[in-house]
């Protein structure tokens, strides 16, 4: 078993490496909407990479065979070994309609139940708000990079709500 | 909800910082600029982890610099990195002294392309959590790396500098 | 309840009795000064007494309890002197469990500036409320 740290560090890591992502964006001609895809695309493939690299550390402790025959079994391995690697825990939810389509389900998300508004100010909520959805691409990242390193090309979604405080990541294989 | 402790691997930990690290150094190339990055980076973390730290080790007021220096090895690199490191090199009036870290973590699966190797200060993070942890508790310090083993140096040495401690002062007011 | 920074300013003043006058802003920062100024000259006088840190005292129509942090922050609590036992657990407890994540870790909330997240409030009063009663 490997070594385990206090994951303090590796929380506010993220936070704050994302913060500087977005907030060091050189200004470029590329109007705001799609200066914040971009933002988005790049803290998804800072997510990916990991991700892919993540899963292989999962793999290792596995029987192959028995686990990644088909598309369920490993979607199964996402939603237990995977996220137990990231967050302590398994997922909560985890549906299939069978035809290719996921979706999972994490109560309480940790990395998204820490930031909650902290203002009454709508303009401070707002960019809350935004940082939440990067988080939230950040994770989508994390899972189409396991999901890729698999052998699984998929689109993934996700989103926060704020309200019931559940994460909710939709996942298509293509 | 967040009472029972939570761990990760090292492995994703160094994971997680070698991949930022490699973005901030797409978007910057200047290999200085980005040690400056880090250090800031981590002096944001450190702000923040110190009050995590604290009450998880349950450690009361240090009471001189010396003592600072052992938490920080034992139980900072510890409980954050999964290693300890070795406190050593105090100089004569007990404000500076150095870190050897002999397996750093962050940087046990990394390579540095030649041109970085003379340049990049891989885990400059460790400087700014270091700095900005001990800024909460009223203890200024600078802190820098002297050594990376990353640029074929025979060990990993951060200097920690005292620049002065804190005293509380209250402001009168007018009454 | 309040929370203090190292400085003295107040960055939380949650009050239950609802009988403080919150639009009276020089009432409020003059109690909240009195309330400080009473911390230091109380814990510079314990410190005489005695090795021990100052957790509570009582009177006979008010208890405080009071934890402060290495990092600055103090946490004081004013209650009925009906209460019995110690309470430095609770502002512990907050310490840990709703501050440290909601706002210690939380980049959008800028360390040591007044405290105007709703959920840390509502969480902070429930946990008061079950020991009001």
């Amino acid at each position: 078993m490997a070594a385990t740290v206090s994951d303090g560090i590796w929380e506010l890591m993220i936070y704050t490496f994302i913060d500087e992502i977005v907030n060091t964006e050189t200004p470029s001609s590329a109007a705001g909407a799609k200066a914040e895809i971009t933002k988005s695309h790049k803290i998804k493939m800072c997510g990916f990479e990991i991700g892919s690299k993540l899963i292989d550390s999962c793999t290792v402790m596995i029987d192959k065979s028995e686990k990644f025959s088909d598309e369920v079994s490993i979607m199964k391995v996402i939603a237990t070994e995977f996220w137990g690697q990231l967050f302590s825990k398994s997922i909560s939810n985890l549906q299939t309609n069978n035809k290719g389509k996921f979706k999972l389900q994490d109560d309480g998300c940790r990395l998204l139940g820490k930031l909650v508004d902290v203002s009454d100010n709508e303009e401070e909520n707002r960019k809350q708000k935004v940082m939440r959805g990067f988080i939230v691409d950040f994770i989508t990242g994390l899972v189409k990079g396991a999901l890729n390193n698999l052998n699984l090309e998929a689109n993934c979604s996700g989103e926060w709500d704020e309200i019931k405080r559940v994460l909710e990541i939709s996942i298509e294989i293509k | 909800m967040f009472s029972k402790s939570e761990k990760i691997s090292v492995e994703l930990l160094s994971l997680t910082y070698g991949t930022f690290v490699a973005r901030l150094l797409k978007e910057n190339d200047n290999a200085e600029e980005v040690n400056l990055q880090l250090h800031k980076i981590g002096s944001n973390i450190g702000n923040r982890l110190i009050d995590e730290f604290l009450s998880k080790s349950r450690k009361t007021a240090c009471k001189d610099f010396r003592e600072i220096a052992d938490v920080i090895a034992k139980y900072g690199f510890k409980m954050y990195l999964g290693v300890t490191a070795e406190v050593a090199k105090w100089n004569e009036d007990d404000t500076q002294f150095s870190i050897y870290i002999e397996n750093n973590p962050l940087s046990e699966f990394v390579m540095l392309p030649i041109h970085l190797q003379q340049t990049l200060w891989y885990s400059n993070l460790l400087c700014g959590v270091i700095k900005g942890a001990l800024e909460k508790i009223n203890v200024m310090v600078e802190c820098e790396f002297k050594q990376d083993t990353l640029r074929g140096h025979d060990s990993t040495e951060i200097i920690v500098k005292l620049v002065e401690i804190v005293e509380d002062r209250y402001e009168d007011d007018e009454m | 309840m309040l929370i203090f920074t190292r400085k003295g300013d107040c960055i939380f003043h949650l009050d239950l009795t609802e009988k403080l006058d919150f639009s009276d802003t020089q009432k409020i920062t003059g109690r909240r000064k009195l309330v400080f100024g009473l911390l230091l000259s109380l814990k510079s006088y314990v410190k005489m007494l005695s090795a021990e840190e100052f957790k509570c005292y009582s009177t006979s129509c008010y208890k405080l309890h009071f934890y402060e942090l290495l990092t600055g922050i103090k946490f004081v609590l004013i209650s009925t002197p009906k209460i019995a036992g110690d309470l430095t657990h609770l502002l512990k407890n907050i310490y840990i469990y709703q501050y440290i994540p909601f706002l210690s870790k939380n980049i959008a909330y800028e360390l040591g500036t007044p405290i105007k997240c709703k959920h840390f409030r509502d969480n902070i009063e429930e946990e008061l409320r079950q020991y009001s009663n």
